[in-house]
């Protein structure tokens, strides 16, 4: 009997300690982004001031998106070295589709993403290539492609133009929120 | 390869048939390359002068050196991306000791990348770490450091001394730093087919939990593997600086790793760990140095070479992809 409660108050604390550490493991770097934060804060006066703290999160947002990407790549246990010339190259499409409108710019860079993406996937799937070499092979030619088609310089789109900074911010959260939604809480649809 | 216990998984593939199209596979990077210096000499104008062979191998030794590294830690199932920005830290270091005597600056700075090799060996092997995620920090800290050391600025090298001399040396047209390149190379060879650490190595690529549960000190081979990474980083540092005339933390190293995972990669070390090709790297590494090289030749514009070259790294892979 006493050696029951015992043992079950022994399994009972290993499990917590294993969920400390499991907890730790996973919401660590929430942790170190608060401790980050206070320690920034205490250090300059002016870092925990809404409008540095706005500065951070637009900025924050690009790589947000592009770090949502990477987690359906990694998940699958590949790998995508390409993204960052991918955003190079997106901003070109972007600036010469801007005076055809905004939809213009909005879609063009999104369609030509998806289509180099499709491509890699194609290779990686159908050829069995490993991931890391299609994308750096994709990596070297999106850098390329996006400073040919800039005619190494750069493209100013629209003197003056620029789009609100919460609206970073407002669609990185959108976005973010439905690929956990899909990720996270959705039934597979297969 | 005679060796058998260092080719473990090549047993297995014995059982296909060994046709045309395996041979041509396993095979590729020599094909490859033999086309291209084929083609290079028909249509590019002056690739028959020996100041080529002189250049092109300037500039292949220290690419050699890190892919070897690069290799045998992607045949470990790993991965070192940190080998461009450690041969810029080398580089810096190099630069900063100059005053205490040539010989010293030398010693620090191929001491320096073996300290970076093991540094990422030790939080791969104890802390764990992923080698894809310790290596990048360390691509981006000692790219850090290096800049730091000298400021941002590059410093130049004295015109007289031993590591201006190995920028220059060259008996006929083979330069004395491919020459250090190539032994160094046989030297790996042998460490990694015949002695016991490399054939833990390749084990611990094969299946990592059959390496552990056979015995096998399979973190302590990690943490030598990506040392041996980092030294040859140094010495590919040293020789880049000595071949520049300047430390130069801005310039030196900049996106050499993915042309020594290339280069290995196409050389016939797949990323799926547990099989190494150690002249299979070299000539991977000769056929990118010669790619970039007949672009200049032949005067395509930098961004277009590119394009170009990706589409040549995808077509050699393609040649050589392991189908069903």
């Amino acid at each position: 009997m006493s050696a029951t409660t015992e043992f079950t108050q022994l399994k009972s604390q290993t499990s917590d300690r294993a969920r400390l550490v499991g907890l730790i493991q996973a919401r660590g770097a929430i942790l170190v982004l608060i401790i980050v934060a206070l320690i920034a804060g205490a250090v300059f006066p002016d870092f925990l001031h809404a409008g540095n703290l706005a500065d951070i999160v637009t900025a924050g947002s690009f790589l947000g998106l592009v770090a949502i990407g990477q987690t359906f790549v990694i998940i699958l246990g590949g790998f995508d070295l390409s993204v960052g010339s991918m955003v190079g190259l997106g901003t070109v499409l972007a600036a010469y589709a801007l005076p055809f409108g905004w939809v213009a710019a909005l879609a063009l860079p999104i369609v030509v993403g998806s289509l180099v993406g499709l491509i890699d996937g194609l290779l990686i799937a159908r050829t069995r290539m490993a991931p890391f070499i299609v994308t750096l092979a994709a990596l070297l030619a999106l850098k390329g492609a996006a400073i040919a088609l800039a005619g190494e310089s750069m493209v100013i789109a629209k003197p003056g133009f620029s789009a609100p900074s919460p609206m970073a911010i407002f669609s990185a959260s959108a976005i973010s929120s439905c690929f956990w939604f899909w990720l996270l809480q959705s039934a597979p649809w297969c | 390869m005679s060796n058998s216990i260092a080719d473990a998984p090549r047993a297995a593939e014995g059982r296909h048939p060994r046709g045309s199209a395996m041979s041509i596979r396993s095979s590729s990077v020599y094909i490859a390359f033999a086309a291209l210096v084929v083609l290079d000499l028909i249509v590019t104008p002056g690739f028959r002068n020996p100041a080529v062979i002189r250049s092109l191998l300037f500039e292949s030794a220290p690419v050699l050196l890190i892919a070897l590294g690069q290799s045998l830690a992607i045949g470990t199932r790993g991965i070192d991306l940190s080998v461009g920005s450690v041969m810029a830290l080398s580089s810096s270091v190099i630069g900063i000791s100059l005053s205490l005597g040539q010989g010293w600056s030398l010693a620090f700075g191929i001491g320096t990348g073996l300290a970076c090799g093991i540094l990422n060996g030790l939080l791969i092997a104890v802390l764990r770490i992923d080698p894809l995620i310790s290596s990048l920090s360390l691509l981006v800290a000692a790219r850090g450091l290096a800049q730091a050391l000298l400021g941002g600025a590059r410093m130049d090298l004295p015109f007289d001394g031993p590591i201006p001399w190995l920028g220059a040396a060259r008996i006929s047209v083979i330069p004395v730093t491919a020459v250090i390149a190539l032994i160094a190379a046989g030297i790996f060879a042998f460490v990694v087919k015949r002695t016991t650490v490399g054939h833990y190595a390749i084990y611990a690529g094969a299946s990592r939990t059959a390496a552990f549960l056979a015995g096998q000190p399979v973190r302590l081979t990690l943490a030598f593997v990506y040392g041996l990474s980092g030294l040859l980083a140094g010495i590919a540092g040293l020789f880049a600086t000595a071949r520049l005339g300047a430390a130069d933390p801005n310039y030196i190293g900049v996106q050499f790793e993915l042309d020594a995972i290339a280069a290995a990669v196409i050389g016939g070390t797949p990323l799926s760990g547990g099989r190494i090709s150690v002249v299979g790297t070299i000539f991977g590494v000769l056929l990118l140095e010669v790619l970039d090289a007949s672009f200049i030749m032949n005067d395509i514009s930098a961004t277009y070479a590119q394009i170009l070259k990706a589409a040549f790294i995808v077509g050699a892979l393609y040649l050589q992809r392991t189908g069903g």
